[in-house]
């Protein structure tokens, strides 16, 4: 897949961003798990109540920074237009673009040359006169000596 | 050669090969008959396009033994294998009586069983064979009344009346076959063919009536190559069709599509066509597709025209 430069920097580009993201979440919930197991014994041993350790790693857990978010959303989208603008050939979706391909020999049926998509209107293999066509045969052969 | 390799070879042959095709087709039969027998369907496809090989080239031994291998395991009843038989019979028929007896056979089989469409189709083929072209179009009309959605019935037709110059009959008949499949874009170019054929027919040269066909000629290649993009065949026929229509025996009062128009499908038609024949000429990958015998037709016609 021949790829343009602008669109291999820009998936190199949101690649990167996306990795960072990554890992600032990952590093977001390890600080969090931290905190809490931190404030865990202190707060029951402090006091008997087992609510405030349950509030801090609830929260914890759903309130990922706006900041981190964004750049997921921001990488992920930027690495679509990236590969989505990487200059790959696009299969034909209309007909006329396909059948003139396959007429030209642009595109392969089956891996091989096609014979255009409606040959077989005129060809006619029913209605095929093959004692004709074996008469012809001879007639070649007699002139081939 | 694998299966699938020389399935292949009979793909790329046309249903009408040239003799040298044919020869190269039919001289695979032994190494395709000592094949093991696999009984999958690409296997019998190729016993088919083989059987109708060796029947062109008169290796009659080679068919028959492929003709018993199929009906060994279709049966002699089915009705395509019914069909190869006949063709087996009318290619081993030695004159003219062995060939009504064929005729006979067929007929009979008809009267038993009427939907029994590869025989239908068969007959008529023999009917045109043996010079009975009455016989074969009103054989074929009454095979279109029983089957009316067989596109295939109808593109006969139309050219069993284009062969006697019924124009107006070969045109409804190619139109039914555009209200089965509207996007046969070679269709659309044989339409163009025949009523260009039909305008050419008529004596006089520069009467309404000629016009009036010429347009509808170019109406239909336009069509044609709006279809398919490059079609050689379409370009063809519009640069043809525009050049006659530009002639100066031809009155303008006549005409409905206006001059410069013509003037502009004539140029666009004369870049595509000079497109195609230098592509093909040096041997682009992107033009290997075209017959070499159209794109010398083509380079022909840009060179008388230039």
């Amino acid at each position: 897949m021949a790829r343009s430069l602008p669109s291999k920097l820009l998936i190199a580009f949101s690649s990167i961003l996306l990795a960072h993201a990554c890992y600032s979440a990952h590093e977001h919930s390890l600080l969090s798990t931290t905190t809490t197991t931190t404030h865990d014994p202190l707060s029951s041993s402090s006091s008997p109540s087992f609510s405030s350790p349950h509030s801090s790693t609830i929260p914890s857990g759903s309130t990922l920074p706006l900041d981190i978010t964004l750049e997921t959303l921001l990488s992920v989208s930027l690495l679509l237009v990236g590969i989505v603008s990487s200059g790959w050939e696009l299969k034909p979706i209309s007909l006329r673009s396909y059948a003139g391909g396959v007429e030209s020999g642009r595109i392969l049926v089956d891996g091989k040359k096609g014979k255009g998509l409606f040959v077989g209107l005129e060809e006619r293999a029913g209605f095929a006169d093959v004692r004709k066509q074996r008469k012809e045969f001879t007639d070649w052969m007699k002139t081939q000596g | 050669m694998s299966l699938t390799n020389l399935l292949n070879r009979f793909r790329t042959v046309s249903v009408h090969p040239t003799p040298s095709e044919s020869l190269a087709l039919s001289q695979l039969a032994p190494s395709i008959l000592n094949l093991s027998i696999t009984d999958t369907p690409e296997q019998w496809v190729l016993y088919e396009s083989l059987l109708l090989s060796t029947l062109r080239t008169g290796d009659d031994t080679s068919a028959r033994l492929i003709l018993q291998r199929l009906a060994d395991r279709f049966g002699n009843d089915n009705a395509r294998i019914m069909a190869l038989q006949g063709i087996y019979d009318e290619c081993t028929a030695t004159n003219q009586a062995q060939l009504e007896e064929v005729l006979k056979n067929y007929t009979e089989v008809l009267k038993e069983d009427p939907t029994n469409i590869p025989i239908a189709k068969r007959r008529i083929t023999l009917l045109h064979h043996l010079s009975k072209k009455s016989e074969a179009i009103s054989a074929l009309t009454t095979l279109i009344d029983l089957n009316p959605t067989d596109a295939e019935s109808w593109s006969q037709l139309a050219q069993y009346y284009f062969e006697i110059s019924l124009y107006p009959q070969a045109i409804y008949c190619l139109e039914e076959v555009l209200l089965i499949l509207p996007n046969a874009y070679n269709v659309h170019a044989r339409l163009g063919e025949i009523h260009l054929v039909a305008a050419e027919s008529i004596g006089s040269s520069a009467s309404k009536e000629v016009v009036e066909k010429l347009e509808a000629s170019l109406r239909w290649y336009l069509r044609a190559v709006e279809l398919c993009d490059g079609y050689l065949r379409g370009y063809y026929g519009v640069k043809l069709v525009t050049g006659k229509l530009l002639d100066s025996k031809i009155s303008a009062a006549h005409r409905t599509i206006p001059e410069e128009k013509v003037n502009k499908l004539n140029s666009v038609a004369t870049v595509q066509l000079n497109d195609i024949v230098t592509g093909s000429e040096q041997g682009k990958k992107a033009f290997t597709g075209y017959d070499s015998a159209e794109v010398a037709a083509a380079k022909e016609l840009l060179e008388a025209t230039s």
